[in-house]
């Protein structure tokens, strides 16, 4: 019974909300009085802005005693009496939404999300690159997770042990950071080689590199769950935990140091000490090229899989 | 061979720049809001006003609502071309999301940013300070965090 009146209402409804869109189509300025109680009047289906153009009366302030809702189509005024113009989006002249504008959209989610107040979309792609690079800066000493107020320096969601499920979004504090393990065998990197650590045997200092994927010993990783990654009793470990671009990646013995700590991001290793990615120098993918620690930068030679 | 050794004093280059580490380049994201205020600030008179928020919130708005209707949906949020940032709007739809039907209307997303305008509006004159919005920017991502806590 209720269904078929909401059917009947929904019918009757649809004609009448069209007229009004007509008519408000027609109109591009409205007039909205409210001496201080809550008045509100419905906009057009393809509003996408309203603008006071002139106050008659009280005070009018967005946001405070007047606005509106293009989801629920609603002007409305408490304690402000002015003319609107009610702007649509065909009526809109270059402002139209682009999905291709990359940079309006990282602006704009950031600051719904509260993580900056603007969002003007003036921002270049340049800026675009940049925030991206500073998006995960890592520190150089303190632990891996940001001081207070160092805005966006989180480390990538799409670590599968990121958000614990049930701590919401504050990151774990320093020290406890969820380094997955689970994985074993053979890393896979680029150009179809795997990580290897070089020569047969490995021992204190033994240099990693890519290696034709042959399985034995010095191929074999085990990413515990304090994330190291352990081939032949050995961690992988960044030499003398530099935090340089170029730091050599060596086997040492485990010492549960901060650069014996790896993490998971995407097709990226990356070392808990800073965020640097394991990176297969210079790009040149032939059997035996050192493995080094360098930025993130998503390229072919900093790719890797299990 | 030469090739590498290239390659190699390219890294080591690299490295002298790279050795003003990222947390000083996270200082460079101040540049970053700076520009994005003069942009926000349309008459020049070096604050952005509550006219000029609302401007901005409306293009902010409109550069996510890609099927204009007014409302931001999960997969319009999904749709943002950085991960982290899907998660934090994602957080934050919890949060602002009062209707609970999983979509931002406009109002929903009016209020949200209202919200963080008044916590940068530290001197409560109704209108941001070049300095007001730098300050709450560097203190952006925690505020995020908390405000998706908020609502638990």
């Amino acid at each position: 019974m209720n269904r078929l009146c909401q059917r009947v209402t929904a019918a009757v409804a649809v004609p009448v909300l069209l007229l009004q869109n007509v008519a408000f189509a027609a109109e591009q300025t409205v007039e909205l009085s409210s001496s201080g109680s809550y008045v509100s009047r419905k906009l057009p289906a393809d509003a996408r802005e309203v603008e006071l153009v002139t106050q008659r009366g009280g005070s009018c302030r967005f946001g405070r005693t007047w606005g509106y809702d293009l989801g629920a189509r609603e002007l409305w005024a408490n304690g402000c009496s002015g003319v609107f113009k009610i702007t649509t989006h065909d009526g809109a002249t270059g402002s139209s939404p682009s999905s291709s504008n990359t940079a309006a959209a990282l602006a704009a989610a950031a600051a719904i999300a509260g993580v900056a107040v603007l969002a003007s979309k003036g921002r270049s792609h340049e800026d675009d690159n940049r925030y991206q690079q500073n998006y995960y800066p890592p520190p150089s000493n303190a632990g891996y997770y940001p001081p207070p107020g160092n805005a966006g320096y989180y480390p990538p969601p799409n670590h599968a042990n990121y958000y614990p499920p049930t701590a919401g979004y504050h990151p774990p504090a320093a020290g406890s950071y969820p380094s997955g393990g689970g994985r074993m065998g053979t890393i896979h990197g680029p150009g179809g080689m795997c990580l290897d650590m070089r020569g047969d045997r490995v021992v204190q200092g033994t240099e990693a590199i890519i290696y034709g994927c042959h399985g034995k010993n010095n191929q074999r990783f085990n990413w515990t769950g304090r994330g190291e990654l352990i081939v032949n009793n050995m961690c992988l470990d960044v030499a003398g935990g530099s935090g340089n671009n170029g730091a050599q990646v060596i086997a040492w013995p485990c010492n549960g140091g901060r650069n014996q700590q790896w993490f998971v991001s995407g097709s990226q290793i990356r070392s808990q000490q800073n965020g640097k990615c394991l990176d297969v120098a210079g790009g040149n993918l032939g059997a035996g090229t050192p493995v080094i620690m360098y930025d993130c930068h998503g390229g072919p030679n900093q790719t890797w899989f299990w | 061979m030469k090739l590498k050794k290239v390659f190699s004093v390219a890294a080591v280059a690299c490295a002298a720049v790279a050795a003003v580490p990222l947390a000083a380049m996270a200082q460079a994201q101040p540049t970053v809001s700076r520009r994005i205020f003069l942009d926000a600030d349309l008459n020049k008179d070096g604050f952005v006003d509550l006219d000029e928020f609302h401007k901005d919130v409306v293009n902010g708005f409109h550069a996510l609502d890609h099927n204009r209707d007014g409302y931001i949906t999960v997969e319009e949020i999904r749709a943002i071309p950085d991960k982290t940032r899907v998660e934090l709007v994602l957080k934050m739809l919890k949060v602002a999301d009062k209707d609970g039907d999983l979509r931002l209307s406009f109002r929903e997303v009016v209020e949200a940013r209202m919200d963080f305008f008044d916590k940068a509006d530290s001197n409560r004159d109704e209108r941001l300070s070049l300095e007001e919005t730098l300050v709450f920017d560097a203190g952006g991502a925690q505020r995020a965090a908390a405000a998706a806590q908020k609502k638990k």
